[in-house]
């Protein structure tokens, strides 16, 4: 067997809260893609998982600052502390991301069908009127219909759901071979989240591409994914197949925090929220992990 | 710092644990006092502050320890050392008593300036910003009359006629420089009165003009302290220029006026020019990075990632 | 107590040769204290600018809010002031709502000031560690010093209901108070107002796009499409039986946490990209 697409281990990252102080963001993650896999990262605000998620696509901010040690291979190739042009060629050709407010993600100067089209690699589709074709056609996978129309069009004159789908379009039209995807609804209106979803498990079933979905909402993250990693403090406090998280969850906070998202829709049970003391003691816990 | 997690205490449920920096809240300031710590802290604001402490300090108590500046009673041209610090101008005056007593001209003028600017510019600039509609278009003509009002010849026509001196100076160059920070403030106000807080502030019954004192202007002022410390220079280079068109009082030469006199006799008398334009680059450094820091201490959610 | 929105319409005018945007049309609405009454929409359905006309924050351009019968529009300073001390609002987006330059006891401090319920430091300190205990804030004392930025979003929030409820107010106006926040969080602050309301008799104008939690906390719903209200009643009505199609859309729309769902099958996939997917309208 080769080496997985993404093996992430004991990835650490440190970063800067302020004046002289700073967080350890990150702390001993390990984390594993395989081709085609779809894993989802579920955490609340401040867990780390977004953090993770830039981190595996070198996204993090380059200062002397951030600080970030372990082992991150993609394909077998080890990324951390290669130079940025490395890391621009794996965001260039394999790893796509769509992020959750993508109208500071879209140039509003430039025409929704360039921004696609400057996606896709060049040479790999010959003569102009090959790369427009192309890009109306990842803009229609992308769940766009009148593509010819939409690629003609700024962002600011498509709507929240229309923006996410072209950056779906953008991300798929590298033909990547990871697609990360953080709080990628969060956004959006529930009607027009379901779409969207939908779209994004659409295009990645049929690209074979694996995806790494990262949100808070476990109902999300539930509906799209083979497996799934929980984070608390800046750990993995848990992972498995997502129906066996689910429904069989060992970790405390995971166990919590179902319970939590249970009580906000089932009916005749109490509203549930992780208690204080749970917190205390997994916070202590972290603390007394740290070397 | 990594470890505040052991101390900080959850007596609620809502605190995550290990904050995610791009998301999470610092750990809580002191208070005030913690503010101001962070400012002084600063090695910036150690360097420039004293710096600048020096110069007032100099330019406020010299003149009671160096010479008379207009005693021409001395060699020409002396170069600096010795008896004469930093040796004599072209007509035998000290040099260092020139500088001293140039130095109270200039800065009272920068700074009188910036203030004045700061208070025009923050009331009408609020105003204008915070209560829009036919407020603001008045205001905006206001500040635009006074815009395009030609400095120069307003300062030559107030000096025709009410005669030269600091005091009318001061009053020309705010008169004429107070739109740019009134810009800034409105621009700010603007944005801040759309914010969920003034909203807020609103919907619990507070009149317009409390909002605007508690809540807008306190959040609109780090780009308008900066704006501030540019001015102190700004003024300070305009009034020179003023000297050197002979507006400006000649028996109180200021660095401006000082630099200006040096400018024929760069060859004889390198220090004529360098210690005066040293001086007005001095302050003027020290003056916006002291306000950058400053600006970096009030603000209590500078240092986020993201 | 009542409160009541009475046909109330909003329209926006934009500047010169842009059409006139109708942000609420003829919408008619009633709130009472100790009730819990929603008002759904997905966004633009104007259901924002309703909270804002119900608020006084903004005029309603035909149409009347009334306080007890009494038209806002019409009332007199002391009663627009005894307004606003009743009828209270916890606003959207918990990071802008509080001043970034206010500690936690002067944010709530000063409309205790402003509307007398207490006077004196020390008195208007107490009273601001009760509302905070009040919102489970405990020991209130550790957050009085704190800036927002200090706090995290589901204390923000709390601090934000604190100022609220500090006034003794017979309805809360809240915009989107819980949608930005985790789980977790999102329940331990709805526990929150739920208790209010048992204890203090509150009642609440709860404007959300998150339907799972109308259907945990709310007793009367309304649903709002295009600045309309298109179908109101009691909550078990409006969830069991919807009777408009767009509250049928917007209830089949709201993601519930499902054991498991695997839609995709993982062998049919083709790594090429000529197969057009059949596209979903994308708006």
């Amino acid at each position: 067997m080769s080496a997985p697409l993404v093996a992430v281990e004991d990835l650490n990252v440190v970063l800067p809260t302020g004046h002289r102080s700073e967080v350890e963001a990150v702390r001993r993650v390990n984390l594993v893609i395989s081709d085609g896999e779809r894993v989802g990262l579920v955490g609340e605000s401040g867990s780390g998982k977004s953090v993770t998620g830039r981190a595996i696509a070198g996204l993090l901010p380059t200062s002397p600052l951030v600080r970030v040690s372990g082992s991150i291979r993609l394909s077998g190739t080890e990324m951390v502390g290669a130079p940025p042009a490395a890391w621009d060629e794996v965001r260039r050709k394999h790893v796509g991301m769509i992020f959750q407010d993508p109208l500071t993600y879209l140039n509003p100067t430039m025409r929704v069908g360039k921004q696609v089209a400057e996606s896709i690699p060049a040479g790999r589709e010959g003569d102009a009127a090959a790369r427009t074709r192309a890009v109306h056609r990842f803009l229609e996978q992308a769940g766009l219909e009148h593509p010819e129309e939409v690629a003609a069009k700024f962002p600011h004159e498509l709507s929240g759901g229309m923006r996410q789908r072209v950056l779906i379009a953008i991300a798929i039209a590298k033909l990547p071979r990871l697609i990360i995807a953080d709080e990628p609804t969060t956004a959006l209106d529930a009607t027009v989240q379901q779409r969207v979803l939908r779209t994004l498990d659409a295009t990645v079933s049929e690209l074979g591409t694996s995806l790494l979905l990262i949100s808070h909402d476990l109902a999300v993250v539930a509906g799209m994914t083979d497996r799934i990693y929980v984070m608390y403090g800046g750990r993995i406090v848990e992972e498995g197949p997502t129906e066996q998280v689910l429904t069989e969850p060992r970790h405390r906070y995971t166990q919590a925090l179902l319970r939590a998202v249970r009580s906000l829709t089932d009916d005749g049970v109490e509203l549930y929220s992780v208690p204080p003391e749970l917190r205390r003691e997994l916070a202590e816990e972290v603390a007394a992990d740290a070397p | 710092m990594t470890q505040q997690v052991s101390e900080a205490p959850f007596p609620t449920d809502a605190p995550p644990p290990k904050p995610d920096p791009a998301t999470a809240p610092q750990p809580p300031r002191g208070g005030r006092t913690a503010t101001w710590r962070a400012f002084l802290r600063r090695p910036s604001t150690v360097v420039f502050g004293s710096l600048l402490v020096v110069f007032v300090l100099v330019s406020g108590l010299g003149p009671f320890f160096v010479d008379d500046p207009m005693a021409t009673s001395y060699p020409k041209l002396l170069p600096p050392g010795g008896e004469h610090l930093l040796g004599t101008d072209m007509l035998g005056r000290d040099y260092l008593a020139r500088v001293v007593h140039g130095g109270r001209i200039s800065l009272a003028v920068g700074f009188s300036v910036a203030l004045l600017c700061m208070t025009l510019g923050v009331v009408i600039g609020g105003i204008a910003g915070f209560f829009g509609g036919w407020v603001d278009t008045v205001m905006v003509k206001i500040a635009e009359f006074f815009q395009v009002l030609p400095g120069l010849v307003l300062a030559l026509v107030a000096a025709a006629l009410l005669g030269s001196n600091v005091g009318i100076i001061i009053a020309i160059l705010a008169i004429t420089m107070w739109p740019a920070v009134g810009r800034i403030v409105r621009a700010e106000a603007m944005r801040i009165s759309k914010l969920g807080y003034v909203e807020s502030q609103r919907a619990a019954g507070f009149h317009g003009m409390r909002i605007l004192w508690s809540d807008v202007i306190p959040n609109a002022m780090p780009p308008v302290l900066v704006a501030t410390t540019m001015t102190v220079g700004r003024a300070i280079l305009i009034e020179s220029g003023l000297s050197y068109i002979g507006i400006g009082d000649p028996s109180n030469p200021s660095w401006g006026s000082l630099l200006n006199a040096a400018q024929s006799y760069m060859r004889e008398g390198w220090w004529l020019a360098l210690v005066p334009g040293g001086c007005i680059f001095l302050v003027v450094l020290a003056v916006n990075l002291l306000g950058d820091g400053l600006n970096d201490a009030l603000n209590p959610t500078i240092g986020r990632v993201k | 107590m009542l409160l009541e929105a009475k046909n109330v319409s909003k329209t926006f005018r934009s500047g010169r040769g842009a059409r006139p945007v109708h942000a609420v049309r003829d919408a008619t609405l009633r709130a009472r204290p100790g009730e819990f009454v929603a008002i759904v929409g997905e966004s633009g359905s104007g259901k924002s600018t309703l909270a804002r006309i119900l608020l006084d924050l903004i005029p309603a351009s035909s149409g009347s809010v009334e306080l007890d019968g009494v038209p806002v529009a019409t009332m007199t300073k002391a009663q627009r002031v005894d307004y606003r001390r009743r009828v209270q609002a916890v606003l959207q987006d918990p990071a802008g709502s509080l001043n970034p330059r206010k500690r936690v006891e002067q944010a709530i401090g000063e409309v205790i000031r402003l509307h007398r319920i207490a006077t004196g430091r020390a008195e208007v300190r107490e009273k601001v560690c009760e509302v905070l205990r009040l919102v489970g804030m405990n020991p209130a004392e550790e957050f009085l010093d704190r800036f927002p930025h200090a706090l995290s979003g589901g204390q923000r929030q709390r601090v934000l209901i604190a100022r609220a409820i500090a006034l003794n107010p017979r309805i809360v106006v809240a915009d989107e108070a819980v949608s930005a926040l985790d789980a977790s969080v999102k329940a331990g602050v709805l526990r929150v107002m739920a208790d209010l309301k048992d204890r203090l008799g509150v009642g609440y104008v709860f404007i959300t796009h998150d339907l799972p939690v109308v259907q945990k906390v709310a007793d009367h719903v309304y649903v709002m499409r295009a600045g309309e209200i298109v179908e109101d009643g009691p909550k078990d009505v409006i969830f069991g039986a919807p009777s408009h199609p767009y509250t049928r859309t917007l209830l089949a729309a709201a993601p519930v946490l499902r054991q498991a769902r695997r839609t995709h099958v993982s062998g049919t996939r083709a790594k090429g990209q000529e197969t057009v997917q059949t596209t979903e309208t994308g708006r």
